[in-house]
């Protein structure tokens, strides 16, 4: 399930195309964020503006797809009818580096504390943020 | 707190659960009319109102409202989400400026009989959380209870006496839609939703309406019952979401609490009955540690102990809350402290009641809290 998108016509918006290119950057195999130019701080969301600094410029640059599991949860209901066949499947919050907090799905048992790492070539097709524990 | 301060003169509660055939704003008038003959008043000396949208409809406005009940207040407004305490503090500030010297604040929704969906993103982030299928609001309350547990090492009987205390609470409200006994054992029987949160954990979806009347301070004399002052309110934000750590923890609750404190110049060693909005049971463990009720992390033996329930030391949510009672976004916890601190509250009564503790937050993105009280607020 994509972003919102515009409807008749109208171009893509400033949130938008960096939420595109987040997205394409992250199907071609790299965890790119975008880094503020003049604070230097990753973001995220994509957004036009550093929310730090107020930058409004940003350089697209790797970020190391690894993280501690601050809390997850299985879900055994299908609040919306979508997920129902993806049940039991477990939600996780991801702490990474320079303070990226980002929600995603957690392939395994990993347990709160223990370090994961992003699945690349899982969920990306759906904007979806797979990630497994990581090995050592 | 500003003078001249400001009290409640009014309330109105509809029967809630299933009521099938009836719009919105149909309920809501019959709400505010409800609070209208309670405070003894006709519409006409009411001159604000101000109305709150159920959830995620483009009903509950101001104007529509306002038509259905033929008034032309000097005073309108509508938010654009629910939680009584929101509303009440508009009010407040409204009365403060001079804007308006007695409000009609009105809630009303049909949720239930038109099928809304709450399976949606709680809290902020983009959209890859929903595609997660982070959706409804058990997913982030789980979240935030597995780190309670992990740091704390809360347990999930223990979580459960919130369910279990507000459900003998409700077997004494005639209003409450869920009467019939929950013990832990059953509560532990229900399988998980959103883990380890099941469904006893969560809010109901219900129908119905609530409204209440408030007035400047100095005109409480020509109102029929008797007056429940607002003695202090605090507000706090969190648009910053992830940007700050633990975000689903909600360590701003703390920030709130204090400024609620300092407002109101009493703390919680003073508080009679407290009321918890309750979209799950985690949100009364958050805050009863966030306000000071029990030390941060233990809020999971202070639950056990008994404290909350009838005739323990700390009542909460007296009228069964939102996991009994009815689902109606703060709205009826306010006018059950306001019913307690009349004297009113039946077989719910705590004895002496004096000072109600009424707080509250919208989604992750902020709280408000109010304290409400028999006797007036001073300077």
């Amino acid at each position: 399930m994509a972003e919102p998108q515009t409807t008749g016509g109208s171009p893509a918006t400033d949130e938008q195309r960096a939420a595109d290119e987040f997205w394409r950057r992250l199907a071609a195999g790299a965890l790119h964020l975008q880094h503020c130019r003049r604070c230097g701080r990753p973001r995220w969301p994509t957004a036009p503006y550093c929310p730090h600094c107020g930058g409004d410029l940003a350089d697209w640059r790797p970020l190391p797809a690894r993280g501690t599991v601050w809390s997850s949860t299985t879900y055994h209901h299908a609040f919306d009818r979508r997920f129902a066949d993806d049940l039991p499947y477990t939600v996780a919050l991801i702490e990474l580096a320079g303070g990226v907090r980002m929600i995603g799905r957690l392939l395994d048992d990993a347990a709160i504390g223990e370090t994961v790492e992003l699945v690349y070539d899982s969920g990306v097709d759906e904007r979806r943020l797979d990630w497994r524990r990581a090995e050592r | 707190m500003n003078a001249p301060g400001a009290a409640i003169v009014g309330v109105g509660t509809t029967a809630q659960g299933q009521l099938p055939g009836r719009s919105a704003t149909s309920i809501a008038v019959e709400a505010a009319l409800l609070a209208l003959a309670d405070a003894g008043i006709d519409k006409s000396q009411v001159d604000g109102l101000i109305t709150c949208k159920t959830v995620r409809r483009d009903v509950g406005i101001d104007e529509e409202i306002g038509a259905a009940l033929g008034i032309s207040p000097s005073f309108g407004s509508t938010l654009h989400y629910g939680s009584a305490n929101f509303s009440l503090h508009l009010g407040v500030l409204a009365i403060s400026a001079g804007l308006a010297d007695t409000i009609l604040l009105v809630y009303g929704t049909n949720q239930r009989s038109e099928r809304a969906s709450f399976a949606v993103r709680v809290g902020s982030g983009p959209a890859s959380v929903l595609n997660a299928g982070l959706v409804h609001v058990a997913g982030p309350a789980a979240l935030a209870f597995r780190r309670h547990q992990y740091l704390y090492g809360t347990t999930e009987e223990q979580l459960g006496m919130v369910a279990v205390a507000q459900r003998e609470w409700a077997a004494r409200n005639p209003l409450a839609i869920f009467r019939e006994p929950l013990t832990l054992d059953g509560y532990l029987a229900g399988p998980y939703l959103a883990q380890p949160l099941r469904r006893a954990d969560l809010t109901m979806i219900s129908d119905g309406g609530a409204a209440l009347v408030l007035t400047r301070a100095d005109r409480v004399g020509a109102f029929r019952p008797a007056p429940v002052h607002v003695f202090g309110i605090a507000q706090q934000t969190a648009f910053r979401g992830h940007l700050d750590p633990d975000y689903y923890s909600r360590p701003w609750l703390a920030e709130l609490a204090r400024k609620l404190w300092a407002s109101s110049g009493i703390g919680p060693a003073d508080v009679d009955v407290v009321y918890i909005q309750d979209a799950t049971s985690v949100w009364v463990l958050q805050m009863l540690e966030a306000y000071g009720f029990c030390a941060p992390g233990e809020g999971g033996p202070f639950l056990a102990s008994g404290a909350t329930r009838p005739g323990g030391s700390l009542p909460v949510n007296t009228n069964g809350g939102q996991l009994s009672e009815s689902y109606m976004w703060g709205w009826l916890h306010m006018a059950e402290a306001v019913r307690q601190l009349r004297g009113e509250a039946g077989d719910r009564q705590i004895r002496g009641a004096e000072f109600a503790l009424d707080c509250a937050t919208h989604d992750f993105h902020k709280g408000a809290a109010s304290v409400l009280s028999t006797h007036p607020h001073h300077g």
